[in-house]
């Protein structure tokens, strides 16, 4: 560890006064890593801009933000499921806002009154571990319906869809593209092979990666980054088509500290989020780049679309409470 | 009012100083401002959390309590709870009882090493130990991968392992301490009634450490039923109360919830603290200063077969931590096996922030609260003002409070804009206040008996030359008893550094710390950066114990217990 | 059966505590070791009792060995100072718990029990626990205890020293009557004269991990053998000899003993010097004269200067206020030939 970096971290801490002028808490449900990337950029631009980070998963920050309604304690919602933050309850606690340079996020990617536009999102992918697919004895599976072979008994992991939006997607996008019958047949077939229904979007894929499970039911990103990492595992988006979210910011109408709260929101759409956006996401809404090689080494297409299933994310966002409901019924242990 | 306050109280009067800086006045302001502590601190979050328990939107009620008792996943949830709970506390009380025996009652060899070994624990969060048994014995973990053993350790088994080996140092100081004392001509007695020593065994060691027994029950299962890393990580799709109440409190702000299981899991710490006035009040008759010390005799079959058994414990208290390190210093485990230390670079949310903050806090706690310990057990000990009572009552209530209990009742208290303190809320200060309160009980009765101990005499003669009371501390109590201070000071720390389930309430962007952070890293499957963060934090509690070590030993103390 | 101890030598560490200590307890009695503390009194009880093994040296009981034989095996009684209950036991528990540890019949233990309470008069607190009791009562359950299972030997190690005075008389004699009732073979360890000269039968007077003299209490008293043993039983007045074995003279006066001198240290017990009125002649008369009295009610102590001898100062008592015999007086003192003793 950086000894310089202690002794200030300390000295800055045993100094600490309270609140600068400009300092905002932002709440967001972007992966550790990729939000701490961003946040070096925005500091970069904006060094005089102090921002506190709270990083919670989907549904974990969807009901962190719906108890602390009466006493909200963030300025900004940043890079949250867009199938959630339409829900009553949180798009309430928003104010309208259109960033400086909004018009670079298409329409479709933005709420018609303003209260949050989406620059980024991710899609649903499994990571398979080869080694221990080798070692089963199994092939590799390429699409939902693959994974109701019994040979993959226990040997299967996925996101918890209650508190992780990867989870959320997965299901959702079963059910849109089965109907509501067939989807939960479908899922509850599914169930029998299941090992473990874990809380965290990105940790079945680690679980595979580790080579505790042959199939993690996860995102894109995490699977991109676990294959550099150079864990023995590839990625695999659904034949049936990848379920997908989108990641909105929104201004908090309790802010105390609305402008800072709006330069950060800026800075969300300038030319140098969006450049970092394309190194760490595959799904960009802002137009004009292009993906990175590693990413199509790693199984992406040029066109994400051509994998992705076409997302009705009204009936998402509206669904999401029966449908979580429902699930939880029949599968929470 | 002894003899000797009054005359000092005299003499402040005829020097006709302002109350306040006469003994009396002194006496008073100290035991109000330790009250008014405890009130804000301690009385305040728990009763919040009653409260809180028996709000409803259609006003007080029991509408909370009914409403979790009709959730048949409330009921599967204790379940789990107690039967994990009750296991690993089993085991670890079993185990731990036949590791102290041996440390106490036989010679086996290499005793200073055994016993700091299975105080490793103590030493990181609790959910190390699944992080370690994972790596060990996981579906790919080095026993089935290298070794070609087919485990599957997640869920039930893996919980109530863990658990057992993270509470089985708390157990272990219990049992080490009953077993360090007996009577030998008890056991002689028996011996010459013509008792074997199984009946021995059975017969007096046995019942004259039931006590410690029943103690070690009570803290392991507490520790047990209200860990949630433990049972995040390894648990699988098994939960537990603690871990629906991290998930639905923490992750979804369902505080009702939240409050209902907290006066559950309430109601065991009372039960216990009317059993132990019972315990305290009986044990005092076991031991009396004309005992003759048991000594060990030599047997060399009684030592074989013990030393086997704590050599084994110990290969696997070492080996949790090993593994540990091994995964956080590889670059890629278990595939690629070659030096790394890229995991320690923790280029995650506010980086290694945490860990300062942790060490902070530890330093701050440590101050705070051995002074705290210290006010708390003088104005008992030696004030007689009409707050003693209560404020001794006070001081000893949180042993028997859940840390995660606790830690919901200040978020509850704290966390409202009615209360004038709210602005404490998200602060470093309230989880420093949380860690000395949490810990208080212990603090206050290791000051209490070091005070008893030492200064009766010495304050009394002081008093007569003329010394007051505060001068009496500063130039005598002070200088015989810092050593125990300071031993306190790193009980505090080590807690601090460690403790998981108490602040997991209380952790906002800017107060994160560092047990809170390996939770998440191994919360969202970052197994090396959470080994890489376990490993600084074990890392910082071993150095703070060398430096300490090394204080007492220069300055000539060696008797101070450290861990506790 | 007789005990016989023959050659016990123990060491721990370096130091030596018994060291080639015999010694025979007829069968029946009641035998005291004595001896100041750390003398080995207490080391050879435990040894006997088989709590620590001699390094050497073999314990008889009657014919057989039991050297090697476990103390759980020997089935001997034991008695400690105190605290030795069970305290989790009440007493009638605690009396039964080695009839429990022989596999005695409920019936019968309970019969024995009974009868082991009454015997130390305390059926009233059978149900007590020892923490309940006071001191002497809880003694009393000791010694009930131990003599519950028929042991062949009852070893009391310093049962009386951590009571009070009055508690410690009358146990004294109820321990001296139930062991003679019994009739049953008795070692008690005591560092009090006055206790093993009541109590004993024989009395084994212990020095430095060895036997100085055993013997019965008048034996002791009478013959001492050492300065140490005359020293310690009773006080005796001891003189520095000149050639005892050719001339014995103290100072200046010849002697007259009964038997020829072996060593030169004579003893002589205060009440065996008699203050000679005029005329009255004794087997050794010395010209003395009084430095001190110190009255003590029935009798008074007086400290008197020889004038043969005047470096070695005498003690000796007069019945009461011994009116006349102040500091400065001179007189003679008479002390029969057969009182002077031979001390090694």
């Amino acid at each position: 560890m950086d000894s310089k970096l202690c002794i200030t971290a300390l000295v800055a801490l045993l100094l600490s006064v309270p609140a600068a002028a400009d300092e905002i808490t932002v709440y967001t449900s972007y992966e550790e890593d990729e939000a701490a990337r961003f946040l070096e950029l925005a500091k970069k631009d904006m060094p005089d801009l102090e921002v506190n980070m709270l990083r919670l998963s989907t549904g974990e920050l969807a009901a962190r933000i719906i108890a602390e309604k009466a006493n909200p304690q963030h300025d900004v919602i940043w890079g949250f499921a867009a199938s959630t933050i339409v829900t009553p309850q949180i798009e309430e606690t928003l104010e309208a806002y259109r960033p400086k340079g909004i018009d670079a996020v298409p329409k479709e990617f933005r709420a018609a009154d303003d209260k949050w536009f989406a620059v980024t999102g991710y899609m649903a992918a499994f990571c398979v571990n080869d080694e221990r697919l080798e070692k089963l004895g199994l092939e590799k599976p390429t699409s939902w319906k693959d994974l109701l072979d019994p040979k993959y008994k226990g040997e299967i992991v996925m996101p918890n869809p209650a508190s992780s939006g990867t989870g959320y997607i997965q299901v959702s996008s079963l059910l849109q593209m089965m109907g509501e019958d067939e989807g939960w047949a479908f899922l509850e077939k599914l169930d029998k092979n299941v090992a473990q229904y874990i809380k965290s979007g990105s940790k079945p894929c680690h679980a595979a990666s580790a080579g505790e499970f042959a199939v993690g039911a996860s995102y894109d990103m995490r699977a991109i980054k676990n294959i550099e990492e150079g864990y023995p595992i590839s990625m695999v988006t659904p034949a049936e088509g990848s379920g997908n979210e989108l990641e909105a910011n929104a201004l908090v109408a309790t802010s105390n500290n609305k402008e800072a709260a709006k330069r950060f929101l800026d800075w969300t759409v300038t030319k140098t989020a969006a450049d970092a956006y394309l190194e760490w996401k595959a799904i960009v809404t802002i137009p004009g780049g292009t993906m990175p090689q590693r990413f199509l080494d790693a199984g992406l297409p040029q066109d994400t679309n051509s994998v992705l299933h076409p997302t009705d994310f009204k009936a998402a966002a509206e669904d999401r409470k029966d449908i979580i409901a429902t699930w939880q019924e029949k599968f929470e242990r | 009012m002894s003899g000797a306050a009054r005359t000092a109280a005299r003499r402040g009067e005829r020097r006709s100083l302002p109350a306040l800086t006469s003994d009396r006045g002194i006496a008073l302001l100290l035991s109000a401002i330790m009250a008014g502590l405890m009130l804000v601190f301690l009385v305040m979050p728990v009763a919040a959390i009653l409260l809180r328990s028996l709000d409803t939107q259609a006003g007080p009620g029991l509408g909370n309590f009914t409403a979790t008792f009709a959730d048949p996943r409330f009921w599967d949830l204790l379940v789990n709870s107690l039967t994990v709970s009750l296991l690993s506390s089993t085991l670890a009380v079993g185990l731990a009882y036949l590791y102290a025996y041996a440390l106490q009652r036989s010679n086996v060899p290499l005793k200073p090493l055994l016993r700091i070994v299975v105080m490793m624990p103590l030493f990181a969060p609790s959910l190390v130990q699944a992080q370690g048994l994972l790596l060990l014995l996981g579906r790919n973990g080095a026993f089935n991968r290298f070794l070609g053993f087919d485990l599957d350790i997640y869920g039930f088994w893996g919980v109530a392992l863990a658990n057992t080996l993270y509470t089985f140092p708390y157990a272990f100081l219990i049992l080490s301490a009953a077993l360090a004392v007996a009577d030998a001509r008890v056991y002689e007695s028996a011996t010459m009634l013509g008792a074997r020593p199984g009946r021995i065994f059975r017969t007096v060691t046995l019942p004259a450490t039931r006590y410690g027994i029943a103690a070690a029950v009570f803290v392991t299962f507490s520790l047990s039923v209200t860990d949630f890393g433990n049972a995040i990580v390894i648990g699988g799709n098994f939960s537990v109360l603690a871990t629906e109440i991290y998930n639905k409190v923490i992750g979804q702000g369902q505080f009702a919830l939240g409050a209902v299981i907290g006066v559950v899991l309430l109601a065991p710490a009372i039960v216990s603290k009317l059993l132990e006035k019972r315990i305290s009040s009986r044990q005092q008759a076991q031991m009396t200063d004309k005992s003759v010390p048991l000594t060990t005799r030599a047997n060399r079959m009684r030592d074989l077969v013990l030393s086997g058994y704590c050599y084994a414990v110990m290969i696997v208290f070492l080996a949790i931590p090993g593994i540990v390190a091994t995964a956080s210093f590889v670059k890629l485990w278990p595939y690629n096996m070659a030096f790394s230390l890229k995991h320690y670079a923790f280029d995650v949310q506010n980086g290694t922030e945490p860990l300062w903050n942790s060490v902070y806090v530890a330093l701050a706690t440590a101050g705070l609260g051995v002074t705290i310990a210290t006010v708390s057990a003088i104005v008992v000990q030696k004030f007689r003002t009409p707050l003693s009572g209560p404020l001794s009552f006070l001081a000893i209530l949180p042993s028997s409070i859940p840390g995660m209990v606790l830690g919901l009742g200040y978020v509850l208290a704290f966390n409202n804009p009615a209360n004038p303190l709210n602005m404490m809320y998200g602060t470093l200060a309230l989880i420093i206040f949380l860690y000395v309160y949490y810990n208080h009980a212990q603090a206050f009765l290791i000051a209490s008996t070091s005070l008893k101990q030492i200064s009766s005499s010495f304050d009394e003669a002081s008093t007569m030359l003329g010394g007051g009371v505060v001068r009496t501390f500063f130039k005598v109590t002070l200088p015989l008893l810092w050593p125990t201070l300071l031993g306190v000071g790193v009980f505090f720390f080590m807690r601090a550094m460690v403790s998981l389930s108490a602040v997991i309430f209380l952790i906002t962007p800017e107060t994160q710390v560092a047990a809170v952070s390996v939770l998440q890293l191994a919360d969202r499957g970052a197994v090396n950066q959470a080994a890489a963060f376990s490993m600084c934090i074990m890392a910082i509690v071993i150095a703070c114990l060398l430096i300490v070590r090394l204080v007492l030993w220069l300055a000539g103390a060696k008797s101070v217990t450290l861990i506790r | 059966m007789d005990i016989r101890v023959t050659g016990l030598t123990k060491n721990f560490g370096s130091t030596t505590a018994l060291s080639d200590v015999s010694l025979d307890v007829p069968e029946g009695s009641l035998t005291c070791f004595l001896g100041p503390s750390g003398c080995g009194k207490t080391t050879l009880l435990r040894v006997i009792a088989g709590l620590e093994e001699a390094d050497a040296g073999q314990i008889l009981l009657g014919d057989a060995d039991l050297s090697r034989t476990p103390a759980r095996d020997r089935n001997f009684g034991v008695v400690f100072q105190s605290y030795s209950l069970f305290p989790n036991l009440t007493a009638a528990q605690n009396v039964a718990y080695g009839l429990e540890c022989r596999r005695w019949s409920k019936p019968d233990t309970r019969r024995r029990v009974a009868e082991m309470l009454d015997l130390v008069h305390l059926d009233d607190q059978r149900d007590k626990l020892p923490a309940q009791m006071s001191g002497g009562q809880q003694q009393r359950i000791a010694i009930a205890r131990a003599l519950a299972p028929h042991p062949s030997l009852l070893l009391l190690d310093e049962p009386l020293s951590a009571l009070d005075a009055k508690v410690r008389e009358e146990l004294r004699q109820e321990i001296r009557a139930i062991q003679q009732r019994l009739g049953i073979t008795t070692i008690m360890v005591t560092h009090d004269q006055n206790e093993a000269l009541e109590m004993a039968d024989q009395i084994v007077v212990l020095n430095g991990g060895k036997v100085e003299q055993a013997g019965s209490a008048r034996a002791l008293y009478d013959r001492p053998r050492t300065r140490f043993v005359a020293e310690f039983i009773g006080s005796i007045n001891t003189f520095t000899v000149q050639d005892p074995q050719t001339d014995p003279h103290l100072g200046t006066v010849r002697l007259r003993t009964s038997q020829p001198l072996e060593s030169s240290t004579l003893g002589v017990r205060p009440e065996a010097i008699k203050v000679l009125d005029d005329g009255q002649e004794a087997d050794n008369v010395f010209a003395a004269t009084i430095e001190k009295a110190t009255f003590l009610g029935n009798m008074t102590v007086l400290h008197a200067r020889l004038e043969a001898a005047p470096d070695q100062p005498v003690v000796f008592e007069a019945h009461g206020p011994a009116d006349g015999l102040e500091p400065g007086r001179k007189l003679r003192l008479g002390i029969a030939a057969g009182d002077l003793k031979d001390l090694a």
